[in-house]
This record gives structure tokens, sequence and C-alpha cells, in this order.
């Protein structure tokens, strides 16, 4: 066998293990990144009481909503682990959704408004629903880039050999792609 | 290499602007009335400074008239000679440009008068303009504290620099300083402008994760070349945004709190800005500890509206230096550093009760 015949055989399998070694690394970038979102949504989770606190002794009248964010919150923090992903996803929006109706009927209530330790909470919310879509953009960020290592090839063999499945996007709740009915939110 | 690639990038832009015409005009929108704040404080500030205004220009005329008769006068007396003086020398073989000195000193000489009529003028005028805008300090010669921010990368090392007009304020917690600045690089004959524009140097009192760059765009080659070891691509979801500008970071997280979608509107509206109102050609900018450098390239010239030939009297040019007032010391707003600064002051003080 000569060098040259070493080298054509060589050279692929060369290429391949590079193609392996950067799906690798883009799969523990996802998951990283997936682990960053995971910090920000606890960030969130520790907050959510402090506003409930400051946010129940004057909204009594919102009994409900004050409940379902409870809950969602306790579901949300059950959820966690990338295994159940797609609940999680679908628990985080509609905490997110809920938590932006509380944010709004806080404007009903001028007295809770001007509170300073409600204005600091609402920032600090604020900061970490950004932080939080920083990380969900940096998590999609990364799984694209691992999704178009395995679904060009040779990527896609190496995938289908080692069973590699593409990580699901984050998307924007079906809730929040309706439409939004103007009248009767000028209703209410 | 990334000095290169501006200068080239930079020369790219000054020939689009030739070719297009842009570079001749400034598109200001003249027709934008002066504001009523701004109105008030011209009659209550700026009026009782324009009679001795108008006599130092009066005097900065005479001056200049006078010494443009001179220099007419000895040209015409001295062209002949100066022409058979350099015919002399060509014939022996050399070429002597001693006349051309002489030229540009009497040029200089000329328009000495103006030069000083224009900085008496911001002088006197900009500390009172400022007042319009908030609590602002403003030094004709003055520079940004350019030893603070020399080690980051957005600034070019360079071997000398000129500034004119600047600007120091605080605006919600965050300290301002902006100046227009001219920096150069001695070569082995000659010395090449590396960044021509507006600097702006902001402190916010929280510490910044990371190190983040949002560098100019220069193709995927220039951007291979520019790349920096210690910071990864980000690649962001906007097209136009990665379009004008790349992005690198050491925290790719972070870097996207940073430059949510808005930011990246809010810098893509102010390049624009930029580009419009004073033949902009690009910015970058980098946040790093509590400091945010923004280098704003452009080929105009900015806070300048003086005109000798112009009575001091005439504000007709005050709506304009009122909108590129409104335009530097707007920054920090029309990028929204007030809301992070607020967010981030209010988890500091969420996290230390």
């Amino acid at each position: 066998m000569t060098w040259t015949t070493l080298a054509i055989l060589a050279i692929p399998l060369i290429l391949l293990y590079i193609w392996y070694v950067s799906i690798i690394s883009r799969r523990n970038a996802t998951e990283e990144a997936f682990a960053g979102i995971d910090v920000q949504l606890k960030k969130r989770t520790d907050l959510i009481p402090n506003i409930l606190k400051i946010a129940a002794s004057f909204m009594q009248h919102e009994k409900s909503l004050l409940e379902d964010i409870t809950r969602l919150r306790t579901e949300v923090l059950k959820a966690s682990g990338q295994a159940a992903q797609t609940e999680r996803f679908a628990l985080e929006a509609d905490l997110s959704q809920k938590m932006g109706s509380l944010l709004v009927a806080v404007e009903n209530y001028p007295e809770l408004k001007s509170q300073q330790n409600m204005l600091e909470a609402q920032r600090v919310y604020a900061d970490v629903e950004e932080h939080i879509s920083a990380a969900r953009r940096s998590y999609n960020a990364a799984g694209k880039r691992y999704r178009d290592a395995i679904q060009i090839f040779p990527g896609n063999l190496i995938a289908a050999i080692l069973s590699l499945k593409p990580m699901p996007f984050f998307a924007v709740a079906d809730t929040e792609r309706k439409p939004i009915d103007a009248d009767s939110f000028l209703q209410s | 290499m990334s000095n290169f690639l501006h200068t080239f990038q930079q020369a790219g832009v000054a020939i689009r602007q030739l070719v297009d015409g842009s570079a001749f005009k400034r598109h200001v929108d003249t027709n934008i009335p002066l504001s009523d704040e701004f109105k008030a404080l011209i009659e209550s500030d700026v009026k009782p400074l324009l009679e001795p205004l108008e006599a130092f220009r009066l005097e900065k005329l005479a001056t200049k008239k006078r010494n443009k008769k001179w220099v007419l006068w000895l040209g015409w007396i001295l062209w002949l000679p100066a022409l058979i003086w350099d015919l002399l020398y060509l014939a022996s073989g050399d070429l002597h440009i001693s006349v051309l000195f002489v030229a540009a000193g009497m040029g200089i000489w000329i328009i000495y008068p103006e030069m000083q009529y224009r900085k008496h003028y911001k002088q006197m005028l900009m500390p009172v303009l400022l007042k319009a805008f908030g609590d602002f300090r403003y030094r004709e010669n003055g520079c940004i504290d350019i030893e603070a921010v020399k080690a980051l990368d957005t600034m070019p090392s360079f071997s000398s620099k000129s500034h004119e007009d600047h600007i120091a304020g605080k605006i919600e917690d965050i300290e301002f300083e902006f100046c227009e600045l001219k920096l150069e690089r001695k070569g082995h004959k000659s010395s090449t402008t590396v960044f021509r524009g507006g600097a702006v140097v902001l402190n916010v009192p929280f510490q910044l994760h990371g190190h983040t760059v949002v560098g100019m765009d220069y193709g995927k080659l220039g951007n291979m070349f520019a790349a920096s070891m210690a910071r990864r691509k980000v690649a962001l979801e906007n097209p136009g945004f990665e379009k004008r500008f790349e992005v690198s970071s050491t925290d790719q997280q972070y870097s996207r709190y940073l430059l949510s979608p808005a930011m990246m509107e809010r810098l893509l509206a102010l390049d624009d800005l930029f580009r419009a109102r004073a033949k902009g050609s690009g910015l970058s900018c980098e946040f790093k500890g509590n400091q945010v450098l923004l280098m704003i390239s452009y080929f105009g010239d900015l806070l300048d509206t003086a005109d000798i030939n112009v009575s001091a009297y005439d504000l007709d040019k005050l709506p304009l230096l009122e909108q590129e007032l409104a335009m530097i010391t707007g920054l920090i707003k029309q990028l929204k550093l007030d809301y992070l600064t607020a967010r981030n002051l209010a988890v500091r003080n969420m996290s230390a009760s």
C-alpha cells in the first residue's frame, strides 16, 4: 500500500472526524444555551413571589389571575429539565402571558403603581424577561448551527448513525400569534 | 489589520458619497422650527451675547478682508518673480516647492480671522445653548478621556490626534462624553487617518458582563481577518443589522441581552441618522466593564454653523445647531441606555435588600 493510497483513505476519515467533532461541539453548545435559559427562568420564578406579595395586598379583584400565576409557576418548576422541553415551552409562554396581564392590570391600581417597591419589581421583571429573551435567542442560534450541521451532507449520515435529532426552536405561542381584538381591549 | 480594513471601507464610502452627490450636501431639515424651550433660551440667554459677538465678527471680517487685499497685492507683485524662480530651479533639475509653502501660508493668513470667529462663536454660544438639553459642559478644544478607552478594541491605535467640541454631562446616572476626533497614524512616508468623526464614552453605573464589540461589516473575508481570537462571532436575527455590522463577544447570551431586537433597530436608526446628517460612514461600539464606547465615523463637521459673512444677529442656522445638539446629547435616550441602566440598578437594589 503506497502513501498515496493511505492518504486517499485517511483524508475522508479525517474530514468525517472533523465533521463529527463539529456536530458534537454544536450539540454541546446548544445544550449549554438551553441551560442558560434555565438560569434565567430560575431568576424569574424566584422573582414572581416577590411581585405577587407586593401586588396581593392591593389587587383583591385579580385573585384568580394571581392564583393562575402561582399555579403556572409551580408547574414550570416541575417541568424543568430537557425531557419536558415542549411542555415547558408552552407553560413558560402561558406564565409570561399571565405575568404580562398582571403588569397591565397594575395600571388599574394607581396606589400600587406608585409604590416604589412595585416600580423596582417591574423593572427587575422587565430585565429578567430581557435576559430570558436573550437566552432563548442564544439557544435558537446555537440550535440552528446544530441543525445545519446534522442536516447537511455528510452530517446527516453521522446524525443517522448516532441517532441525533434536531432540538426544537423556541417559537411564539399560538395565543400570541392571534390578532389583537382592539374593540374588547378598548371596552374593558 | 482592522485599521487597514477601516481605511479601505471609509475610502469606499467616500467614493460612494462623491458619486451620489451626498458628499456635497447635508440632508438637514431646515423647515423644522425651533422648539419652544430653545426659543425661550435664545430670548433670555443668547440675544444678550449677540452684540459683542457681532462686534467681534465685524472686526475679524475687516481683518480677513485686509489680509486678502494684502495677499492679492503681493500676489500681483510676486507672481512673475516666483514663476521665474521656479522655472530656474526646474531647469537646474531640482523641484522646489517653497513657493507652494508661501502660498499656503498666505491662504492660512487670510482664513485665520474666520477660524478665530468660528472658535469664538462656539465658545460664546455653545455652553448657553447646551442648557436646553440638560446639565452639560462644553469645551471647544476638549477631548474625551482617551486614556480610559485606549485599551478598547474599537479605539484604533494612533500616533497623533486632534479634537474639538467636547461635551460632557450626566444623564440618568450615565456619565456622557462626546468630542469630534481625528486620529492619525504615522507611516514611513506619510500619515494615515485611522478615524474621523465623533467619539462617545458612556460610563454606566453597573458592570457589563463579558466583552461585546459591534463593528462595521467588512465582508466575509474582511471580517475573518479582522476577527478577534478572544471573542466569538454573534449571529443575530436582523438581516439589515447583520449586513451592516459584525458582532463578536465573549458572552453569547449577554451580547444578545444588550443587542435586543429593539436595540439593533435603534443602532441602525442611529447609523442612518449620522449618515444623513453628517455624511456618516458607519459606526462601531463596544461594551466592556462599565464603559460603552461609540465611534461614529463621518466626514461632515458637526456644530459648525458660524459664518463670518453672515450677521451674528441672523439666527437662521440655529435650528440646524439645535438638531445637531439634540442628536448628540440624545444618544443615550436614542439607544434607550437609560432604561437599561434603570433596570440594572433595580436588579442591584433588589439583590442588596
